[in-house]
């Protein structure tokens, strides 16, 4: 192999750069011959005047705009996951919001209609508090779904739920 | 008044959490809807004795089957202030939610007619 080189071909002769398939993108910057890509590892290949200057250029395909390319490419892609997270966040939090909020309407209907207890009062003042008060993020979510969980298991256990246990 | 209560929820979330949808702030209304229906139904049956079947089984259980009626409510009030919301958001303008006067005015409408059905639906068994 020629030393100084700056990026060597794999063994298909073709140098890959990930998010960068666009040999096209050819700056020669060897002496003016006529440039034959070519797939193969061939030693007429490797003895190319273009591998001569492979700092710069490995197979007619410049190292230096494809490098950069495949940054923006890394930078593009960060920034659509960036985005992407953010908007998970957002939907998560709304989904929150309105099962906070459907928790409440649901508590006040069967109050008000079967008549209304103090586990009613309790189960209102938890889900406000959780929609309400408690911020979005991590922490609200946990301790929202903390909550749920233990009411279920308590519900699957005995039939009733933590606020008609303590307060009823 | 209802559009006075989604603009003020449409504001607060968009303060708290930057959402900018009319989702959460027309399912609130429709709750504070519900609020005003439970206390119109309560007074009607603190007047005249007239009350409408109940749903039988334990708490969860009719809390369970009353879910998708009340997903059908959110989708009706989603709709209904989806194509009003720029309208309703346009009309208050930038004027801040959070003023002594707007709090006091959403207690009075929304949590006050919630505490007087209570207070009278505390004597139904």
């Amino acid at each position: 192999m020629d030393k100084g080189r700056f990026v060597e071909p794999s063994s298909s002769g073709q140098v890959h750069t990930p998010g960068t398939h666009k040999p096209s993108t050819t700056t020669p910057t060897a002496e003016s011959e006529p440039q034959t890509q070519t797939t193969t590892n061939s030693p007429a290949t490797n003895k190319s005047p273009l591998l001569d200057n492979a700092n710069t250029a490995v197979n007619g395909a410049s190292v230096v705009p494809s490098t950069i390319a495949m940054g923006t490419e890394v930078i593009k892609k960060s920034a659509t996951y960036t985005d992407d997270i953010a908007r998970i966040g957002q939907t998560a939090t709304r989904a929150s919001r309105i099962l906070g909020v459907g928790a409440i309407g649901l508590t006040a209907v069967d109050g008000l209609s079967n008549g209304w207890k103090n586990h009613h009062t309790a189960d209102a003042a938890i889900g406000a508090a959780q929609t309400f008060l408690l911020g979005s993020g991590p922490v609200g979510w946990g301790v929202s779904l903390g909550f749920f969980v233990t009411d279920l298991l308590v519900k699957a256990y005995s039939g009733k739920s933590i606020t008609e246990h303590i307060f009823d | 008044m209802y559009n006075f209560i989604f603009w003020f929820f449409y504001r607060f979330f968009e303060w708290r959490d930057g959402d900018r949808s009319p989702l959460v702030a027309a399912v609130v209304t429709a709750v504070v809807v519900l609020f005003h229906l439970g206390f119109l139904y309560a007074l009607i049956r603190e007047c005249t004795g007239f009350s409408f079947p109940r749903i039988a089984g334990s708490y969860s259980h009719r809390k369970a089957v009353m879910v998708p009626f009340m997903i059908i409510w959110f989708v009706i009030s989603y709709l209904y202030f989806k194509s009003r919301s720029s309208r309703i958001i346009e009309k208050y303008g930038d004027q801040k939610f959070g003023t002594f006067r707007n709090i006091a005015f959403v207690i009075v409408i929304a949590v006050l007619p919630l505490l007087v059905a209570i207070l009278l639906s505390r004597k139904v068994e």
